[in-house]
């Protein structure tokens, strides 16, 4: 009798679970433009960004680059994204290691080659182009758009997708308390802002990703010098730190002071955990580790393969003057010659920039204005300096040949600005002496 | 019973082996003799290395007070439940330093200025001090915490090993015997980086452009790689890395990951296997099943930051020929000869010398332990007529030094003929 009853109540709970797994998860995301500013990039960078709206039209979602992690409810087994694309150019999506329902086929140009993994939302489709995924696998994925990815991937059209297998278990017996998402990704501002003002593509001034070279290595959305990343934990909790490389460089993170046992890899669980303080993390790769937390306090992160943000200001034409300076100047990033003197004053624009003076006016050029002596010292004034950039004095006692090279009076100091006085403690009390400034960059 | 057997291969390997060489003789890696603790005292300091086709490198490292500037810094070696306490003083004038251990934990700092990731030193002098206990043994790196991606360019980096309680073997279990250790510490450098720095342009080394065409091994670039250990004229490189080996013997190998990129290194003439990676062992039960989910290869991606242990045997097995060409059964058999071969003969009829283009590591014979005819001027870099084997990177490119070929990371490993002695280096 017993027997039975469990039997009957086995059977309650498996109707039970059919009609869990029976649900469906939708999400409504929308590809758009976002634009934010980083250290030395040139001024805004654009990105493309996905948003998740509450409806198709709504528009009410925040652009996001990684886009919005969508989390797929454990017991779910379809999910389907309604696209809308406010870009100028057609999108997709896709998630690597996700069975795709049928009719995701590449999409292919006149000459046979694949431009899209799959079919494309038009830009400023009027209903939304619905992508649906079926038998869904638990575990950690990347989305990206699956067309033009060359150029989509950098610009910012990915994100997280995760699936647990039940609440609270990511894989079979990986359970854990919390979560950290770690979507490690690149931007290379250059591309990305050739891409948005047109100037990328056959004879453009970027013709292709060839020369893609970022110089911002975030995590999320965070700018991390050296990928460094602390989070606050607390004693006995297990945190399931998912690692998604969304970019399209290999990062190296390594967490500093203890070991992880690693999961899963591209949402597959490993026979046996592995025991690392590291892990290589090549693009498009996603990786699980758990960590049980010993005693509260920082996990702390960092990426031995990542960098600070590039030190020289962003040159999209590559002829030594900034964009910045460019656009300042002359009104367009790629408007000055570095070899002409455009306002005449005997400089060149490439000297002007070197020497931080106005390139439009005759009269602005660094020049030793004023000799004194003081106290027994010689005091050199150089005007129109800059405080961002180095000065060098030089002296000689004459310019006949076999009175000697110039030799340096100071070795080279920040400038200040409008003007800097420079002291020379070796002046001659009662014979000429001749000086000469050097200025550079720092 | 597949392991099993090799348990007992390993057994009598470690016999044999021991029968040619005693155990005092045999190769340890050079380093700093931290076996039961203590403290050592490092300095960050700058210098200049050498790179094998005329070039010199501005560098920052670490060293011993009192000593030089070494790339990389000095190697490490304590054993397993030892405390070290490391002592940084940096004497760089623009940067400051500190040292990260990863892969170990609890580590006590003392004094120095709040950084990054850890206490740093300041410039022009700055201390800080860094305590631990090696809880588990293994091969690991230390590495400057501060502003990583210029500072382990510009050299701040060296290698850390720890011994478990039977020093003859690399892990606390007895599949991990061993009778010769190498390391491998790869790094790369790119020249323009250290110019900027020389010249005081910090704002030009910008690492979002790295581009590097240095490849180094222990800090030398090959084939400096193959000179000895400490030699005068590279005083800022003592490390050498020249791996040598008899038929049978077991090398262990310590890869380290020193610089920013993975590198592919590739061992010719057998697959190594890789037993450990991070300082574990790849075991299916940590702490209990020894190296059972090891991974066979011929080519592994030393990544930055982190380290792997391989060992590699070789004993011409499956050649199809007898390597000491003998030709007949009844010849002696040498120590462990792979019996199916011997007596085989060699499946080709040897061309005429005057067909033959001549390399400077062949001895003059296709037999291991025969020398030969070798035309006049020959380098005869082979003179115990053992079979060498080109060690290296297998990205092509990481194999010249600044655009020139051979150099970088590459080295010349030697089978040495069983009834040779094989010169011996001394370690810890």
């Amino acid at each position: 009798m017993t027997t039975k009853t469990t039997t009957i109540f086995a059977a309650f709970m498996l109707a039970a679970a059919v009609s869990t797994t029976a649900a469906a998860a939708e999400f409504f995301l929308r590809a758009a433009v976002l634009t934010n500013s980083l250290p030395n990039a040139g001024g805004q960078i654009t990105y493309w960004g996905f948003a998740r709206d509450t409806a198709f039209g709504s528009k009410d979602g925040a652009v996001t680059v990684p886009g919005p992690a969508l989390v797929v409810p454990a017991g779910d087994t379809t999910l389907t994204i309604h696209l809308d694309n406010d870009l100028s150019e057609p999108v997709s999506i896709v998630i690597p290691g996700q069975p795709p329902a049928t009719g995701q086929a590449p999409v292919r140009n006149a000459a046979g080659r694949v431009t899209a993994f799959t079919f494309q939302t038009p830009a400023g489709n009027a209903a939304p182009v619905d992508y649906t995924w079926t038998n869904l696998r638990p575990g950690t994925y990347l989305y990206h758009s699956g067309s033009h990815p060359a150029v989509q991937r950098p610009m910012g059209l990915y994100g997280v997708l995760t699936h647990d297998y039940l609440a609270g278990q990511a894989y079979t017996n990986i359970v854990y308390d919390r979560e950290l998402i770690l979507c490690y990704n690149e931007i290379d501002a250059r591309l990305n802002k050739l891409v948005a003002r047109t100037n990328y593509g056959p004879d453009k001034l970027m013709t292709s990703t060839v020369d893609y070279n970022p110089g911002f290595y975030l995590i999320n959305t965070n700018n991390c010098t050296n990928g460094v990343m602390p989070f606050a934990v607390t004693a006995g909790e297990r945190v399931l730190v998912r690692f998604v490389n969304a970019g399209s460089c290999t990062r190296m993170p390594v967490l500093y002071g203890q070991y992880m046992q690693l999961v899963a890899e591209d949402g597959f669980l490993y026979p046996y955990a592995k025991e690392r303080y590291s892990l290589i993390l090549p693009p498009h790769k996603t990786m699980d580790a758990l960590i049980t937390i010993a005693s509260s306090g920082t996990l702390m992160w960092y990426d031995r393969r990542g960098v600070s943000n590039p030190p020289q200001p962003l040159d999209s034409n590559d002829n030594g003057l900034p964009d910045t300076w460019e656009e300042t100047w002359f009104g367009g990033y790629t408007n000055a010659n570095p070899d002409l003197d455009s306002d005449s004053d005997g400089f060149s624009n490439l000297q002007e920039y070197t020497a931080d003076t106005n390139p439009t006016n005759a009269q602005s050029f660094v020049r030793i204005a004023a000799l004194m002596m003081s106290s027994g010292n010689g005091r050199v004034v150089v005007t129109n300096t800059s405080a961002s950039r180095a000065y060098r004095l030089f002296s000689r006692d004459g310019l006949e040949a076999g009175i000697g090279p110039w030799s340096a009076v100071s070795g080279f100091m920040p400038g200040a600005d409008h003007s800097l006085t420079v002291v020379d403690t070796n002046a001659p009390a009662a014979s000429n002496r001749i000086y000469k400034v050097e200025v550079d960059l720092p | 019973m597949n392991q099993y057997l090799r348990i007992l291969t390993a057994a009598i390997i470690l016999v044999t082996a021991m029968s040619l060489t005693s155990k005092a003789e045999r190769n340890w890696i050079d380093g700093v003799n931290l076996a039961s603790g203590g403290s050592v005292n490092l300095t960050a300091s700058e210098g200049y290395i050498k790179t094998p086709e005329g070039g010199s490198i501005y560098m920052w490292g670490f060293g011993l007070e009192g000593g030089v500037m070494q790339y990389p810094g000095p190697t490490l070696i304590m054993n397993q439940g030892a405390t070290i306490t490391v002592n940084l003083r940096n004497m760089l004038p623009a940067d400051r330093v500190s040292i990260v251990f990863p892969g170990q934990s609890n580590i006590a700092v003392s004094s120095g200025v709040a950084g990054l990731l850890t206490q740093e030193a300041e410039t022009n002098g700055g201390t800080v001090a860094y305590t631990f206990t090696a809880s588990k043994p293994g091969t690991y790196l230390y590495h400057s915490g501060t502003r990583q991606d210029l500072q382990m360019e510009m050299g701040l980096f060296g290698a850390l090993v720890v011994r478990p309680s039977v020093i003859t073997q690399a892990y606390d279990h007895t599949n991990t015997v061993f009778d010769t250790e190498y390391l491998f510490l790869l790094s790369e450098a790119d020249p323009i980086v250290h110019e900027a720095i020389q010249k005081g342009h910090p704002a030009r080394a910008d690492m979002t452009s790295f581009w590097p065409v240095y490849w180094f091994i222990n800090g030398r670039c090959g084939t400096d790689t193959m000179l000895d250990a400490n030699v005068s004229w590279l005083p800022h490189q003592p490390y050498n890395c020249s791996p040598m080996m008899y038929p049978g013997e077991r090398l262990l190998l310590r890869f380290v990951g020193g610089g920013r990129d993975l590198h592919p290194f590739h061992t010719h003439g057998n697959n190594f296997t890789i037993i450990a990676r991070d300082g574990r062992l790849l075991e299916s039960q940590p702490g209990l099943s020894g190296p059972d989910i090891t991974e066979s290869d011929f080519t592994i991606a030393v990544a930055p930051g982190q380290t792997a242990d391989a060992t590699f045997e070789w004993t011409g097995y499956k050649l199809g020929w007898d390597i000491y060409g003998h030709t007949s059964t009844n010849d002696p058999v040498m120590p462990n000869e792979y019996l199916p071969d011997h007596g085989k003969p060699l499946p080709v009829t040897l061309p005429n010398m005057m067909d033959l283009t001549f390399g400077a590591h062949y001895g003059g014979s296709a037999f291991m332990g025969s020398t030969g005819m070798l035309p006049p001027s020959h380098a005869g870099l082979n003179p115990y007529g053992a079979f060498m084997y080109m060690w290296h990177s297998h990205a092509e490119k990481e194999i010249c030094n600044n655009n020139v070929f051979p150099g970088g990371m590459l080295t010349m490993m030697m089978v040495m003929p069983p009834s040779t002695n094989m010169p011996m280096m001394t370690g810890h």
